[in-house]
């Protein structure tokens, strides 16, 4: 077991430094498919969550209560449902989302919106809400007044926004059940791991494994150096 | 733009549930000058302020600017015409540069125009030099110039302060006093404050509020032989039984 380490991480460094076009390939397939999901999640759970911590409203804590139960939605049952849905006699099976990049991209929006949401609103709620009624009294529209705030939370949004990006780029239920794991198409680091231990390529994965890893920290680092230029 | 000169409340109540923290205020504020809202603390002089400022509607009552009835759609453009500074001085976490450009920002002011203004108002706040500080290494007396200063700078009708002084050093507070009776020579200011001397330094018009309700208005002589007793008492109890206007 040790030398199949070792051997894993000689494979790794091996991959990354002979420039692996196939390797490449999927890590930039890992990065492109997740970070879009999580752009699509900032897309509606960002404003969504401005909503629930900044307006008085009923049923305000039942949608917080929601999502923070799907926190803790395992990626194979969304993966199912999804499943279910996008297949070709589903309702949704129209749009050809199985087995495609989309699909993946769709799916992996939806695992991490409850994180995107709980999170900022969390983050939003621990906002000094004298800072909207500052920006109002100094001009600002109610819309400004609450960009002046998430502005103000902007450490534990981009907490939120970094966490979704891990969970998406590290889940493997939907990349599987929706991705299908077609080389070259939906093949993505986390099936590629799956797959090779599979087939007993010990050294392979913990090669690609090494290189999610790198991945992961390579783009939260990337996304802290944003947000260190943003803030100033 | 007519300038913003007549303020009226007609009937303001204001409950926060079960708590009446205003009950049926009347009043009517025309002309430059400095209007003092007095009482003592949880008398409901911030509440009444912040209804001014628009930044909070009454439960009941109508407030009319210059003679018009603030309606739903009238308040965010009416806001832009005046502004309020907070008893705890709220600052946005940035440099004490964009903390004041804030206001000017938002009404797309020209750069230059911005510049110029904003200099100004830090030379007259004595903040020169502190442009790039971060405002959480400011002084408290600092903070609260910034926070004048960020009010100032937007050059509003009616400058709306509550309690600016009340954690402040005599210095500090000085800076203030006078900035706000250099304001009122040509605009309006509505101040709240628990200091009876502070009062009698820069008032114009005084209201004197008293558990939600209005209890009496007028020159500062409604405190010098206050005819009602809860002033009396809160006038004695504030200047230790020997009125001095000092
Ligand atoms: N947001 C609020 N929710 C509940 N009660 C409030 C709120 N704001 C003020 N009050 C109550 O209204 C009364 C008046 O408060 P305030 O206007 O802050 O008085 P002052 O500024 O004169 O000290 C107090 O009893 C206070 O507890
Ligand atoms: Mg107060």
């Amino acid at each position: 077991m040790n030398s199949e380490i070792i051997n894993g991480l000689i494979e790794a460094l091996r991959l990354i430094f002979s420039g692996s076009s196939i390797v490449n390939d999927i890590a930039i397939r890992s990065i492109y498919i997740s970070g879009l999901a999580t752009v699509l999640a900032v897309s509606w759970g960002i404003p969504l969550a401005m909503l629930v911590s900044f307006r008085e409203f009923t049923g305000k804590n039942v949608i917080k209560g929601v999502f923070n139960i799907g926190l803790g939605l395992p990626t194979v049952t969304l993966g199912l449902l999804l499943y279910l849905l996008f297949s070709r006699s589903g309702p949704l099976g129209i749009f050809g989302l199985l087995y495609s990049p989309s699909g993946i991209i769709m799916g992996q929006a939806i695992l991490i919106t409850p994180i995107m949401v709980s999170f900022s609103v969390s983050a939003l709620e621990a906002v000094n809400p004298d800072i909207r009624e500052l920006a109002k009294t100094l001009g600002a529209s109610d819309i400004q007044a609450s960009v002046a705030a998430l502005k103000e939370g902007v450490k534990g949004v981009s907490l939120a926004v970094a966490g979704s990006f891990n969970r998406a780029v590290s889940e493997l239920g939907i990349a599987l059940m929706i991705g299908g794991n077609i080389r070259g198409l939906t093949r993505v680091l986390t099936t590629t791991i799956a797959l090779e231990s599979s087939r007993g390529e010990v050294a392979l994965s913990i090669a690609i494994a090494i290189i999610l890893i790198l991945t992961i920290t390579g783009v939260n680092f990337a996304m802290y150096l944003v947000k260190r230029i943003w803030l100033r | 733009m007519v300038a913003l000169k007549m303020i009226e409340l007609k009937g303001v109540s204001k409950k926060f549930d079960g708590i009446v923290a205003l009950k049926n205020i009347d009043l009517k504020l025309n002309s430059n000058g400095v209007y003092v809202i007095i009482g003592p603390s949880g008398a409901g002089k911030t509440t009444l302020l912040k209804i001014l400022a628009l930044l909070s509607k009454p439960t009941e009552g109508h407030i009319y600017y210059n003679d018009v009835e603030v309606d739903d759609k009238a308040i965010s453009p009416l806001r832009r015409r005046f502004t309020m500074v907070f008893q705890n001085t709220v600052l946005f976490n940035t440099t004490v540069y964009e903390n004041i450009a804030y206001g000017l920002k938002i009404r797309n002011l020209l750069k230059d125009e911005a510049v110029k203004r904003i200099r100004d108002v830090m030379e007259r706040l004595g903040l020169n030099g502190l442009e790039k500080r971060h405002v959480s290494k400011l002084s408290v007396g600092q903070q609260q110039r910034v926070s004048l200063a960020r009010a100032l700078v937007i050059e509003p009708d009616i400058l709306i302060l509550d309690e600016p002084t009340a954690n402040l050093d005599p210095e500090n507070t000085a800076v203030i006093e006078e900035e706000v009776l250099e304001f009122s020579k040509t605009k309006t200011v509505v101040m709240s404050t628990h200091n009876v001397r502070q009062t009698f330094r820069l008032a114009d018009r005084v209201a004197f509020l008293y558990g939600g309700l209005l209890i009496d208005q007028g020159k500062t002589s409604i405190l010098d032989d206050p005819v009602d007793e809860r002033v009396q008492r809160f006038v004695r109890g504030e200047t230790g039984y020997a009125l001095n206007h000092g």
